[in-house]
């Protein structure tokens, strides 16, 4: 090989086609800057949780139970504690307003000086550390916004009115959207009792934090501990434990983010592709030129090879310079799913491997067409009419075909370090390519077939020009579509979800749940309620347990022995139960057979579990397993297994105990309504926390309005990304019309000679590119209607229904935009002189 | 005199829609060292499809064609393209000049292949010899079609061939560039010492010659010397 000659001759060659071999690159430039920003900002992410790992627990220690505890149990820990902390957290009802409005709310008492790491941000900022000598308490910012609260403001929690003297703007370790739900009021500790907020049965959750600065020592007293206070029913964690799940988590979301960036870059590369195979034909001749002139088959190639590489390279730099720009703004797009501020950062990895994928990607893309070059005939320099050699398939196509496959397999297990993860990822993209692909191909064909029935000239040249030789219809329609698919898809699912919590606010079902309800409550509750004019749907007791045993190991067994694959919350989480003797209208038995009723002494209570729960803890029919209920070991086997729709608004539970032995267990009552409006809910809340200060309200209205919200910000992260792939598309039109610009050119002028004027030019590519975005929408429309049905269907499980709002108004915008490309086409060439135009053809 | 060019019972067939086309029939021939020769006859009587078999651009049905001593047959796509580097020089009627190329750049490119040093000084050379001296640097649309093929004579000649094939050389160009052109091909060919085989349908052409082979339906329908007044 004469490399000296192949590199003169790209760089000579190159001179010329640099714009033009540009574009091509261009396609791929998206997907590189996503890939390079979410890399940097994932390994960003990563830095800053290395460096505030203490911030996110704000302690070297935490252990929490959902019941009161002796200190004692923790004495091991505290010896090595040099400081230390409690906290008393639960969800209650909060009336603000003079009773006037009323929400649920997290409430937290802290005793002592957590976090010892990082801060509570407040406004005013002394508020943080005076609110507990001052008595007032500190409330999320969101709530001023809701209720217009001022700082002096009243807050009544249970029985007490507190005053409002600072607004949380930022606690450090948490993010933003964990309190969506139920906003946190911050209350001084030694006032919690006077609320009258803590009954006997509540749900509040103990937590004991400590400082330790010797984390040998802890880890070494964890070991020698851990079985001891996991029998006792403690949750522990530590500064490494809660880095690992905040990491996980994040790695989980910046993974996902990553492959769909990687879509966009795929996306790209088949635009690169695509475009290098126009490229090639328009190289023929100089290729058979080359040929004649003595250069080898290999030498022709290289030339080509070097030329796609040196552009690729480019179009890879520019995307690592984008990606690393984009990086600045991606964490205001997450900050309120974030635990800790992400500053930006160069990240030199991030930004390499970036670089190495694109150009790897493109490459291979680009070689499909560039290896076509190899058989090219040196015969074409004297013979026009030889066969077009990029129809023949060289053997190297299917190696490279291969390589391709291994290197999104490889990209994919990188991202998921799952295998079937990976392969359902590269076999969906794959199977969704190919079905866009199909239906591109089928609407063109379509076209073919009705061009003849219109009567418009301008019309049919338009039609026509989808299916001609050497057209980008199907790329374009394949690619676009992709980004439509994506995006109607996020937009359709969304809109389903919402759609099926307002479901519930129409349709007579229960919206409104009363829970924490004490024994001696609930008569004077069921009277209230009935009093107000609402309807008791359902009143179901709830005893809280937790699990001991698991066929014949511990708990703590259960969670250290990982061959047995149970996920640790099985263990560790608090069950609430509830018994009865039938069945109700989201259950049904799938196996085994229910037992509604047994007798108080019964050995072994069969019990029915959920066959999420089942599955979960890997039992069957006849295993057994054991509760600790306050203390009292409750020995079980599995009866029956359900299946429940969670979908319907009322008590489910993963746990159901037959009727006979867990009525005289600590318990506390659920109480299931249905108000009629939204005016009539808040009121029935406001009375409900006057007369009840204990008892919360689920109001599926607020649920609704805050789902609405927190969904609208997960989606919107999503369509961030899926419109990477819809300006990728745009990138592969800009391309496509940039190369076939001469011919284009041509074929103006031969109409203008036959006799076309100006507008009709205009008119003919404004259909064609009018239609090919009507087809890309359709196509995508198709596959976003399939995919989110899918989705709802069997992921989420809820009714489908079209939203064709969101589906309209995305498919008019990307039609509108492509035609708009089209039309902006069209201009320069008819506007250009016949022999102006001839000259430069 | 010593032949540089064996044709033996040279055959070519094309296949096309599941038909056969024998373009090519049994044609046989030598050419000597130094002289010139043309191929003329009717369009679909073969010439070109025998410029191409000679020159190594395509494979033949059967038979054979020996290039200075080298068998065609026994030499695979890449050797045969070594051998043209070598032996063998280029004049196409349509030019074929490499558009993103300058006029220099277009005439270093047999030279660099074939690792010649100081590519560009012969070939700004041969510019001058063509007289286009002053437009080296001039791209092949920036240059009329007498000048670009006056550019592809000089990359014929720069990288001093045996053998020159020229494909109807003056077939795109009026008569008074054409005969500017025949001109310079003939005087280069005669001072260069090389063997010249033409391709053309311009009797007057071929007629300036030392050999004309008339070809028609892929046979040779005769094979005569032409006196040349030189």
């Amino acid at each position: 090989m004469n490399w000296i000659w192949i590199f003169n001759m790209a760089t000579r060659d190159g001179r010329q086609s640099l714009p033009r071999l540009f574009l091509f690159t261009s396609s791929i430039i998206i997907g590189i800057a996503a890939l390079v920003s979410i890399s940097s900002f994932k390994d960003s992410l990563n830095e800053k949780i290395s460096n505030e790992a203490k911030e996110l627990l704000g302690a070297d220690f935490r252990a929490r139970k959902y019941s009161k505890y002796n200190e004692n149990d923790l004495a091991p820990f505290y010896q090595l504690a040099s400081d230390s902390a409690k906290e008393r957290s639960f969800v209650s009802m909060a009336g603000f307003k003079n009773g006037k409005s009323s929400r649920l709310v997290s409430v937290k008492a802290i005793e002592g000086n957590y976090p010892f790491y990082g801060d509570i941000v407040t406004e005013p900022a002394s508020a943080a550390s005076s609110y507990q000598k001052l008595g007032g308490v500190i409330a999320d910012q969101s709530l001023f916004f809701q209720f217009g609260l001022t700082l002096g403001d009243s807050i009544k929690l249970g029985t007490t009115k507190f005053e409002l003297i600072g607004q949380i703007l930022e606690v450090s370790g948490q993010a933003g959207i964990g309190s969506a739900f139920a906003p946190t009021v911050y209350v001084p500790f030694d006032a919690l009792e006077q609320t009258d907020l803590i009954q006997p049965g509540s749900r509040v959750l103990h937590i004991t934090y400590l400082k330790i600065n010797d984390t040998e020592k802890l880890l070494k007293t964890i070991e020698n501990e851990e079985k001891a206070i996991t029998d006792l029913g403690f949750r522990i964690e530590t500064v490494a434990d809660r880095k690992k799940s905040v990491g996980k988590s994040f790695d989980n979301l910046t993974s996902f983010m990553n492959l769909v960036g990687f879509i966009a870059l795929i996306l790209g590369a088949i635009g690169v592709g695509s475009a290098v195979y126009t490229y090639v034909r328009s190289k023929i001749k100089e290729v058979g030129v080359l040929r004649s002139l003595g250069a080898s088959r290999n030498e022709v190639f290289a030339v080509f090879l070097t030329q796609i590489i040196f552009v690729s390279i480019i179009g890879s730099a520019i995307g690592a310079f984008l990606g690393a720009l984009f990086q600045y703004f991606l964490p205001s797009l997450l900050q309120d799913f974030l635990p800790v501020s992400v500053d930006f950062t160069f990240q030199p990895l991030a930004i390499f491997s970036g670089v190495f994928i694109g150009l790897s990607i493109s490459i291979l893309f680009a070689l499909i067409p560039l290896l076509q070059v190899r058989n090219t005939s040196p015969m074409v320099t004297l013979n026009s009419f030889l066969d077009d050699p990029t129809q023949k398939l060289e053997k190297s196509v299917f190696v490279v075909g291969l390589l391709i496959l291994l290197f999104l397999g490889g990209f994919a297990f990188w991202q998921t370090k799952s295998l079937l993860a990976s392969a359902i990822f590269i076999c969906g993209l794959i199977l969704t390519i190919t079905l866009l692909w199909g239906v591109s191909s089928g609407l063109r064909a379509f076209a073919k077939n009705i061009v003849k029935q219109f009567s418009s000239f301008t019309v049919r040249q338009g039609i026509a020009n989808l299916y001609r030789p050497n057209n980008f219809s199907t790329i374009l329609i394949t690619v676009t579509g992709l980004g439509v698919a994506l995006i109607n898809m996020i937009f359709l699912i969304e809109s389903n979800i919402l759609n099926q919590l307002s479901f519930t606010q129409t349709n007579k079902q229960p919206n409104t749940i009363l829970f924490d309800i004490q024994p001696d409550q609930v008569n004077e509750v069921q009277s209230f309620v009935t009093e107000k004019g609402f309807p008791v749907l359902q009143q179901v007791p709830i005893v809280a347990m937790r699990l001991h045993s698991l066929k014949g190991k511990s708990g703590f067994e259960v969670k250290q022995d990982s061959t047995l694959d149970i996920p640790s919350h099985v263990v560790d989480r608090e069950y609430r139960v509830t018994y009865r003797d039938t069945l109700i209208s989201s259950e049904v038995i799938i196996d085994g057979s229910w037992v509604g009723k047994v007798s108080l002494n019964t050995a072994i209570i069969p019990v029915s579990l959920s066959e999420n729960q089942a599955k979960n803890m890997k039992v069957e029919i006849g295993d057994e397993f054991s509760f600790n209920v306050s203390g009292a070991i409750l020995n079980c086997k599995l009866a029956s297994i359900r299946e429940v729709d969670y979908t319907k608004i009322q008590t489910n539970f993963t746990v159901l105990f037959p009727k006979g032995v867990l009525e005289s267990a600590p318990q506390n009552f659920v109480i299931v309504s249905r108000v009629n409006s939204r005016e009539e809910s808040a009121a029935f809340q406001n009375q409900m926390v006057n007369k009840f200060p204990n008892i919360s309200v689920i109001d599926l209205d607020q649920v609704l309005k805050t789902a609405n919200e927190v969904l609208g910000k997960i989606s919107f992260v999503i369509s961030f990304l899926a419109m990477l792939c819809l300006i990728t598309g745009f990138l592969v039109l800009i391309s496509a019309i940039n190369n076939t610009k001469y011919e284009r050119v041509n074929e103006g002028i031969l109409l203008k000679t036959l006799g076309a004027v100006k507008s009709k030019i205009i008119v003919i590519n404004t259909v064609e590119y009018f239609l090919i975005g009507l087809f890309a929408v359709l196509a995508g429309a198709i596959i976003s209607v399939g995919s989110a049905w899918a989705i709802s269907v069997f992921a989420l499980k809820i009714e489908f229904t079209l939203a064709l709002i969101p589906l309209l108004s995305i498919s008019t915008l990307v039609i509108v935009m492509i035609t708009l490309f089209g039309y902006l086409n069209a201009l320069p060439i008819a506007k250009k002189p016949s022999l102006s135009i001839l000259r430069v053809s | 005199m010593e032949a540089i060019i064996k044709v033996e019972n040279l055959g070519r067939t094309y296949t096309s829609g599941g038909k056969s086309l024998e373009v090519l029939k049994d044609v046989s021939f030598s050419v000597e060292k130094g002289t010139s020769i043309s191929i003329v006859g009717p369009s679909g009587s073969g010439k070109t499809t025998l410029l191409g078999l000679c020159a190594g651009l395509d494979v033949a049905s059967h038979g054979d064609v020996v290039i200075a001593g080298q068998s065609l047959k026994s030499l695979n796509e890449d050797q045969r393209a070594a051998l043209r580097n070598k032996h063998v020089g280029f004049v196409f009627q349509n030019f074929q000049l490499i558009p993103t190329l300058t006029a220099l750049e277009n005439v270093m490119v047999p030279l660099e292949l074939n690792r010649k040093p100081n590519a560009a000084k012969i070939a700004s050379e041969y510019l001058e010899k063509v007289g286009l001296g002053d437009r080296q640097t001039h791209y092949p649309k920036q240059l009329s079609g007498g000048e670009q093929q006056r550019v592809s004579l000089a990359r014929a000649f720069a990288n001093k061939p045996e053998i020159l094939f020229a494909d109807e050389p003056t077939g795109n160009l009026d008569d008074e560039t054409s005969d500017k052109i025949e001109a310079l091909l003939f005087g280069l060919n005669k001072e260069e010492g090389t063997t010249l085989v033409l391709v053309t349908h311009d009797l007057n052409l071929a007629e300036k010659t030392n050999r004309i082979i008339k070809l028609k339906k892929g046979e040779i329908f005769s094979d005569s010397q032409v006196n040349v007044v030189s």
